[in-house]
């Protein structure tokens, strides 16, 4: 957009700071997109297990109340005593198990309580010998939620926190004339968590790489921004003294005047001289030089235009007349003050000013560059190298 | 009992069996709990019971079962020696009339049972957290 060649050190130092402040402010917006999004995406996460959890220990929970159900009725509420004595009901009641012992559940089983406290196997589903846990054989209940579900013969479920090999268990009571006298036990296979797990952690990476390539896709997208923006300005910029041409006034600057404005409009006394005596080359480095030197004193927010051959106009703001007419004299006398040098040559140069010091965005533009237009030809016939204002 | 049980929830959510090191420490309060003795003489088959026991302070492993205090096996193979033997496989357990107890994993699960009537048969008995593991049963 600028042309970095022509400008004054704190100039380029201010431009450089706007850039990496605005990249930063980019940078921290991202950043906490990013962190409101992944805090989001952590409940969501937390929410989702929690939510699968329920609706799998709600699912064995209805499957269970069926099957004590079933146990109680075909035992006709003499439970532990027909399932020690008559093994051809053992065999069916474990094969109801092996039925309900769906891919999920990785242990189902039946335990009872002796009179010390003591939990030993009743029924198992399992098919292998090698695990299979017989008949009375004894059973340790890690943690006190068997009790309880003896105690208030409610169902419980425990959650095995970073076990390998037991996730959730259920105990589900099996109820004879209000009494517990049996538990059916779950073991919820880690293997589903397992696999909710990797999928999870292969989305938390997958958005981690989003967010990366995200917060990578801005930048590289205000860098190009930047660029198109600098070369899409740099076409209105004349080749010679690198400040913007004619083009831009009426493409560019005509659509964002401000309400109040100010024109001068500056033309080079004598230019056609210069040309004839020292030819083209001195003459394009007194463009170039005068353009340099009025570059020097406008504002960030004003405009510098060479508006055709040796006249130059400048579009500013927020200045009152007196203030136009100091701002226009400084203009002249960084001009007339120091000669033009160019190799051997030394030219002295000086600039006739017109101004408009009250251009309103209401009145038409043309009208307001007229205005400033014939003040420099007041200028023009005052005799050259002096300022006058279009009022 | 408190100390105990968290040590079978750790032993089981931690290692899940498959640590010796907690395996180690089973076995050595197993030990501790049937026996006041300071040192405890082993006799063991069994290569990898060996890899763990030995590690163990004041145990002597040795080379004849009738010199020792215990026996630890997989396995029923030493009722020759009619020395209390600690077995790890409950079925070995119940035919063995010499196991005064067992530890073995069962649905992920660390189990121990001690019977009553053969650690009496011994002139052992149980002592501390362990206790809760003894019972009349003869399976």
């Amino acid at each position: 957009m600028e042309n970095y060649q022509n400008l004054s050190q704190p100039k380029l130092t201010k431009l450089t700071q706007t850039r990496i402040i605005q990249l930063f402010v980019l940078v921290v917006i991202i950043i906490f997109i990013t962190f409101i999004a992944s805090n989001e995406y952590k409940y969501t996460l937390h929410e989702t297990r929690t939510q699968l959890n329920d609706k799998i220990i709600n699912l064995h929970f209805e499957t269970f109340l069926a099957l004590s159900k079933v146990y109680e009725k075909d035992t006709n509420n003499h439970f532990i005593e027909k399932v020690e004595k008559e093994p051809s009901l053992r065999e069916n009641f474990e094969d109801m198990l092996r039925l309900l012992r769906i891919s999920t559940v990785q242990n189902l089983f039946v335990v009872t309580r002796d009179t010390d406290k003591n939990y030993y196997f009743l029924l198992d589903s399992e098919i292998d010998p090698q695990k299979r846990a017989n008949i009375n054989e004894p059973f340790n209940p890690l943690g006190d939620y068997w009790d309880k579900c003896y105690a208030t013969a409610q169902a419980q479920v425990f959650h095995h926190h970073d076990n390998k090999d037991l996730w959730i268990s259920i105990a589900y009571p099996i109820i004879e004339n209000n009494k517990t006298v049996a538990i059916v036990g779950a073991d919820i296979s880690d293997q589903l968590d397992i696999n909710t797990q990797t999928n999870l952690k292969n989305f938390t990476e997958f958005f981690f790489w989003i967010s990366i390539l995200s917060i990578l896709w801005f930048i590289l997208l205000y860098i190009m921004t930047l660029y198109f923006r600098r070369k899409y300005y740099e076409g209105y910029k004349d080749p010679l003294t690198q400040i913007y041409h004619r083009k831009y006034l009426y493409d560019i600057l005509i659509k964002k005047l401000g309400r109040k404005y100010q024109l001068f409009m500056i033309d080079i006394d004598f230019f056609k001289k210069v040309n004839d005596t020292y030819g083209h080359n001195v003459g394009d480095f007194v463009l170039q030089e005068v353009s340099n030197r009025m570059q020097l004193l406008i504002r960030d927010e004003d405009s510098l235009i060479r508006y055709g051959g040796e006249e130059f106009l400048i579009y500013t703001t927020q200045l009152n007349p007196t203030q136009c007419i100091d701002f226009a004299q400084r203009i002249r006398e960084s001009i007339a003050k120091t000669p033009v040098r160019y190799k051997e040559i030394e030219c002295d140069i000086t600039v006739s000013i017109g101004v408009n010091a009250e251009a309103r965005s209401v009145d038409n533009f043309d009208d307001m560059l007229k205005k400033a237009d014939d003040a420099l030809y007041k200028a023009k016939l005052a005799g050259r190298n002096c300022v006058r204002t279009a009022n | 009992m408190k100390y105990f049980i968290f040590l079978l929830i750790s032993l089981s959510t931690i290692v899940s069996g498959a640590d010796s090191h907690w395996e180690k420490m089973i076995i050595e309060k197993i030990l501790q709990s049937v026996s006041n003795q300071k040192e405890l003489t082993i006799y063991t088959q069994d290569e990898e019971i060996l890899k763990i026991v030995k590690t163990i302070n004041n145990i002597h492993m040795v080379h004849s079962c009738q010199k020792a205090d215990f026996v630890l096996s997989t396995l029923d193979n030493t009722s020759s020696c009619h020395k209390p033997v600690l077995l790890f496989s409950y079925n070995e357990y119940k035919h063995t009339p010499d196991a005064i107890g067992v530890f073995f994993w069962q649905k992920g699960r660390p189990t121990i049972r001690f019977s009553s009537q053969r650690l009496k048969n011994f002139g052992l008995h149980v002592d501390g957290e362990l206790s809760k593991f003894v019972t009349a049963k003869a399976y």
